[in-house]
């Protein structure tokens, strides 16, 4: 006791001496300052992705743009011959042309000078040209009946310095020399690139006597077809070769058919013959536009298929044909400027159910139209004009690429144009002039309309959307429709959380308010662990043990379905039929007889599911799904029978209501009951007569739910569909939704719930009129955070959806999605190509999707919870 | 020991209540040997024999868990009075409360023994239908629970649950609970407004129009006015006023103002017993007990 009386005692013994330490001022610094940098992190790695995706996807739509390259005269005589096909090498250092005369010259094609001397592989002119679009392959006829394979190209080989000549050594990097007949170009320090023109020609055929006037050719496995016009005789050859063993010399040998309809004079000169690359189709046409169409399928055996005309007006001439890469495609251009792409398209009404159509039209040019060619490995097509003009298009997205003039001053007719194979070099000649420019568009088949407006592709009967993005052969033609892959996500999310969303919110509902406390703690953390299940092995299992288990077993399922809830309410019904006291003695078995419900209701569904195919589904689901048995009535009444179950619900609720309840204050409790079990079969009778008119009616007026179509529900079953999916990635969203949806119902204030219930209400009347619209905000965050998951979900929809990219709403049908498309193929897109850049375009899609739908449910969700709070 | 046999050998006489026998011994009176857990029987006052009763509590018992709250409590509730439970934090006066309409239920692990009834049926039966009894009750909570609904939604959401809907009989509800409320004025304009935009007095009223839209047999007033200023207080102790009389109110406070000025009954209750039980007027002049004395008059709890 040392202190005195005067000063006063602290109330705990302390000095009052209050200072912040200074650890906790550090550590205050220190946690802002990590919880920042996490913060911005955060939103930096996002929009981080988001720039990178967009960069990568960014070049797919940058217009193109050319720049001249080269304007040159190249050395040579252009007496009494013209240019009948020039070519050049895909680096853009060696130019050539076959003359008419048959000579084929290679020029350099920054000089213009010629290489050597010219070539002629055949030794006499030809009579007939046929030049391949697509490979080096060539064929020629001439005066004295006589066809000639060969094949002119040019090669490439890359040497090294002990393997050119000294005067080419010298050559510094990246330059090019011309020694003989060929071009140097020294690529790096040790190696160097010759390009030589190689033009060969094998021995002649006969066909006939009469000179040929036009010739065509395709190349087979199993050899090599010609057709030729010798004369007014129109012949189909097939040419096989005979090798001599002991000389290693082939002869060929020709199988001629003759075609049995007279060439006619009507329509001027036959200009043009081709055939297709398989040999099953030809094509003749004349100056005026007139064209046939014979069927070769079987060679011996040609038929005249379909006759057309490829020009309007009268006046207006045929100037130029060819095909395009995978001769498939015929482009036409015509004196009224006018150039167009024709495929033959599935016609039911055609004798050999093709019709030849116009499918694809450019027209840019006001001239007729003089020169134009088909890029070799690019679906690239380029047409110059009367004046000078020069355009390249691309061909499946009918656009153009670019536009350049021959020359700024007098108007030339265009006579040849090339485009380079690598598709980035476009060449004109003229008057012995040859002219190139570079041409930037490394993604010609790349525009928004591509993308997301239906396309007429080559070989389909209409436009369409479509995605498939590759094939093992360069003719095939890229279909980067991105609507079936939407539809495939939005189909995948649509059945996945018409399975999963009522099943998740009345779990959480059920937790939350009827289950007992002690339960819900065990029960929650279980349904939980359900969401670290990860989605590859709920894949495996639905693509192997679901899927085919269902696969037999469709109708049982449709049946358990409606027989689960029919169950429950009956069993509901019959439980008010115990007296009151009974009712509340026997309640703590209540909750296992609903869990009996269950077992008890698969098992009577099972029992009936064999005889519910036979009702609605003729007997044969699988058969009755792909329209070969039955009508669409079974389908309907699938479909409308929730609808009219829940609507019929409805309506006697509401108008029986007051009604009964009027009358049953005086009724006993069990009376009560039975008039309610009564009701309530009436109710489920009427539910089935109802569906059951429904189903007859739009029947009747000629609907089929079944069918190929964006809004059938049904059609052909496939093992991996969307029932599957739907069923699985149900399990994989249900345990977001429900930890979501029961954290929300939970968190309503305790007081609302007394309030209710000592207002006298229901558990069920406190969850529906109170609980629920209160935790609505909560619960709307709880289906958007599911729906993003299904969006985004991979794994199953790529092991179980079976991967078609096809727009059918069709349950039994697969799907692909954006994510799973992404998996799928991004292995395979060459680094920075155009399907590469597409797949990153597809995931940019994705998170724009996903971002609108999040934005859009946090804007709904903050209106509930306003609303939740001032109505 | 003096005070308990005073206490068993009958009331004391008004003069030992002087300030010398208030301030003897306090640690040895009555409240410590509840709270050494001894068994008290409560003062009951005769007048309470000759009212009719619509709620009889008989030895009722209510453990949480394994701790008990309510130790063997027997009384009547009147008809048509107003019955107010005071006593300090803790001592069980809302468990009783919400016992009566079994709201207790919903906590787990309540365990109940002893027998209650309302207007002779008994409550704690297992075939007793809970809703069905919750619906003869009306009950007002301490904090005001409007639901994010209007105001008439609100009022008629009794009529509601039981499937009225006559829009007439659901008006007239509606208009005549908010009178008897006394909230009708100030919001007959706002019936379709949301019932969150009131004032925390306006709101406990909607809560009191809520609970007597049904006309309850009973209405349980759980501390109604402890979150409210002395304005909405006086308000609401008007409004019983006037429902006393129609309504039987049993009324949880810890006002002892307000529980001399609205109540006809009041029962004191101490640790989970009851310790005293008489009119209103004989509890806040000269109670039996002095530890009533002592809690009516501020000097605990």
């Amino acid at each position: 006791m040392t202190l005195s009386d005067e000063t006063p005692k602290a109330f705990t013994g302390h000095s009052r001496q209050r200072q912040t330490r200074q650890a906790v001022k550090v550590a205050e610094v220190v946690a802002r300052t990590l919880i920042s940098i996490g913060g911005i992190g955060t939103i930096v790695a996002v929009a981080t992705v988001c720039v990178f995706l967009v960069r990568v996807a960014i070049p797919l739509f940058t217009p193109a743009h050319s720049t001249p390259s080269h304007d040159v005269r190249m050395t040579a005589d252009l007496a009494d011959r013209r240019i009948v096909r020039a070519g050049a090498d895909e680096y853009g250092v060696l130019l050539w042309v076959a003359w008419s005369d048959g000579a084929i010259a290679a020029y350099g094609a920054d000089t213009g000078e010629i290489l050597g001397v010219p070539q002629q592989p055949f030794g006499q002119a030809p009579s007939a040209w046929s030049f391949s679009p697509d490979g080096d392959d060539v064929c020629v006829g001439f005066g004295d009946g006589t066809v000639r394979m060969g094949s002119v190209g040019v090669a490439i080989e890359f040497l090294g310095d002990n393997q050119v000549p000294e005067a080419v050594r010298a050559v510094p990097i990246g330059e090019r020399t011309r020694f003989g007949d060929c071009i140097f170009v020294h690529t790096r320090p040790g190696q160097f690139r010759r390009h030589t023109l190689r033009a060969e020609a094998r021995p002649p055929l006969k066909i006939g006597d009469e000179p040929v006037r036009l010739v065509a050719h395709t190349l087979r496995n199993d050899g090599s077809v010609v057709a030729a016009l010798a004369g007014d005789t129109l012949t189909l050859n097939t040419v096989t070769e005979i090798r001599n063993f002991l000389t290693g010399e082939a002869t060929p040998q020709a199988q001629r058919t003759d075609v049995p309809y007279p060439v006619t004079r009507e329509h001027g000169m036959p200009l043009y013959l081709f055939l297709s690359r398989l040999g099953d189709q030809m094509y003749m046409a004349w100056e005026d536009g007139y064209l046939r169409r014979y069927d070769t399928r079987d060679r011996t055996k040609p038929v005249l298929a379909e006759e057309t005309r490829l020009v309007d007006g009268a006046e207006t001439r045929l100037t130029v044909m060819g095909m395009l890469l995978g001769r498939t495609t015929l482009f036409t251009g015509d004196s009224s400027g006018r150039l167009r792409c024709w495929f033959n398209v599935r016609d039911e009404k055609s004798p050999d159910g093709l019709r030849f159509l116009p499918t694809r039209e450019f027209s840019e040019f006001d001239h007729p139209i003089r020169a134009a060619a088909a890029a070799p490995r690019a679906r690239l097509l380029a047409a110059g004009d009367e004046t000078g003009r020069v355009r390249l298009f691309q061909v499946t997205a009918v656009a153009q690429i670019a536009e350049v003039q021959m020359d700024e001053g007098e108007k030339v007719a265009v006579e040849a144009v090339v485009i380079g194979a690598r598709g980035d070099r476009l060449y004109a000649f003229s008057g012995g002039r040859a002219r190139s420019w570079m041409t930037v568009d490394p993604h010609p088949e790349i525009t928004w309309a591509m993308l997301f407006r239906p396309v007429w592709y080559e070989g389909f009967d209409r436009p369409l959307h479509m995605w498939q993005s590759s094939a093992g052969v360069d003719s095939f033609e890229p279909k980067y429709g991105l609507w079936p892959l939407i539809f495939g996500t939005l189909k995948a999310t649509f059945y996945s959380m018409l399975f999963g969303l009522p099943i998740a919110l009345l779990a959480a509902i059920y937790t939350s308010e009827f289950l007992h406390p002690r339960v819900k703690t065990r029960v929650k953390p279980l349904i939980e662990m359900m969401a670290s299940l990860p989605s590859v092995v709920l894949g495996f299992l639905s693509a192997l043990v679901v899927a085919p288990w269902v696969e037999g077993r469709v109708p049982h399922l449709l049946t358990v379905m409606a027989a689960v809830p029919v169950t429950f309410l009956a069993g509901a019904y019959l439980w008010q039929l115990w007296p009151n006291e009974w009712a509340m003695r026997l309640r703590a078995v209540r909750a296992w007889t609903m869990v009996a419900a269950l077992p008890l209701a698969c098992a009577w569904a099972w029992r009936l599911g064999p005889r519910v195919e036979r009702w609605l589904f003729a007997g044969d689901l699988m058969r009755w799904l792909d329209g070969q048995i039955g009508n669409g009535t079974g389908g309907w009444f699938v479909l409308f029978l929730p609808l009219t179950g829940v609507a019929v619900a409805y309506a006697m609720h509401t108008l029986s209501n007051t009604f009964f309840r009027a009358r049953a204050r005086s009724w006993s409790p069990t009376s009560v009951a039975l008039a309610d079990l009564g009701r309530f079969v009436g109710g489920l009778l009427l539910t089935i007569g109802l569906t059951w008119l429904i189903a007859r009616v739009l029947v009747f007026l000629g609907f089929d739910p079944r069918g190929r179509e964006v809004w059938h529900f049904m059609g052909t079953y496939v093992q991996r569909n969307a029932l599957v999916v739907g069923f699985i990635m149900g399990f994989a969203v249900i345990p977001i939704i429900y930890t979501i949806s029961e954290d929300a119902l939970s968190a309503v204030p305790e007081h609302l719930r007394s309030a209710s219930l000592g207002a006298g209400a229901t558990p069920w009347q406190t969850a529906a009129r109170i609980i629920i619209p209160t935790a609505m905000s909560g619960l709307f965050s709880a289906t958007m955070i599911g729906l993003g998951r299904a969006v985004g979900e991979t794994m199953i929809v790529l092991m179980a959806a079976g991967n078609t990219p096809v727009m059918q709403m069709n349950i039994f049908n697969g799907f692909r999605t954006l994510a799973a498309n992404i998996a799928v193929e991004l292995p395979e897109a060459p680094v920075n190509g155009t399907h590469y850049r597409v797949l990153f375009f597809t995931a940019l899609v994705l998170f724009v999707m996903t971002f609108v739908l999040n934005t859009a449910a946090e804007r709904v969700r903050q209106k509930f919870r306003k609303r939740a709070y001032k109505l | 020991m003096n005070q308990m046999q005073n206490s068993v050998t009958g009331p004391p006489p008004a003069l030992r209540l002087g300030s010398s026998a208030l301030n003897s011994r306090r640690e040895d009176n009555r409240l410590s040997a509840i709270a050494r857990g001894e068994n008290i029987p409560p003062e009951i006052h005769p007048e309470l024999a000759h009212e009719t009763p619509v709620l009889e509590i008989d030895h009722f018992n209510l453990w949480y868990g394994d701790a008990q709250a309510l130790f063997d409590i027997s009384m009547i509730v009147p008809k048509g009075k107003v019955t107010a439970l005071v006593g300090p934090s803790g001592c069980g006066k809302s468990t009783l409360l919400r016992s009566v309409n079994r709201l207790n239920d919903l906590i787990d692990g309540v365990r109940v023994k002893g027998s209650m009834r309302l207007a002779g049926r008994e409550i704690y039966d297992r075939s007793v239908d809970v809703i069905e009894l919750r619906k003869r009750m009306g009950m007002v909570f301490q904090k005001s629970n409007p639901f994010p609904m209007s105001v008439y939604e609100n009022v008629i959401y009794p009529l509601r649950i039981d499937g009225e809907r006559n829009r007439r009989v659901l008006d007239e509800v509606c208009e005549r609970s908010l009178r008897g409320a006394a909230l009708w004025d100030e919001v007959k304009d706002r019936l379709h407004e949301s019932a969150l935009g009131l004032s925390g007095g306006q709101q406990q009223r909607l809560c009191i129009a809520r609970a007597i839209a049904a006309e309850p047999e009973v209405l349980l007033m759980d501390e109604p006015c402890s979150a409210l200023d002395p304005i909405a207080t006086n308000k609401i102790e008007d409004l019983m006023d006037q429902l006393s009389g129609t309504y039987t109110i049993l009324i949880v406070t810890h006002n002892m103002q307000q529980a001399a000025r609205t109540s006809d009954y009041t029962a004191f209750m101490y640790l989970g017993r009851l310790i005293e039980y008489g009119p209103t007027e004989t509890i806040f002049q000269k109670p039996r007990l002095i530890e009533t004395y002592d809690y009516v008059t501020g000097r605990f709890g």
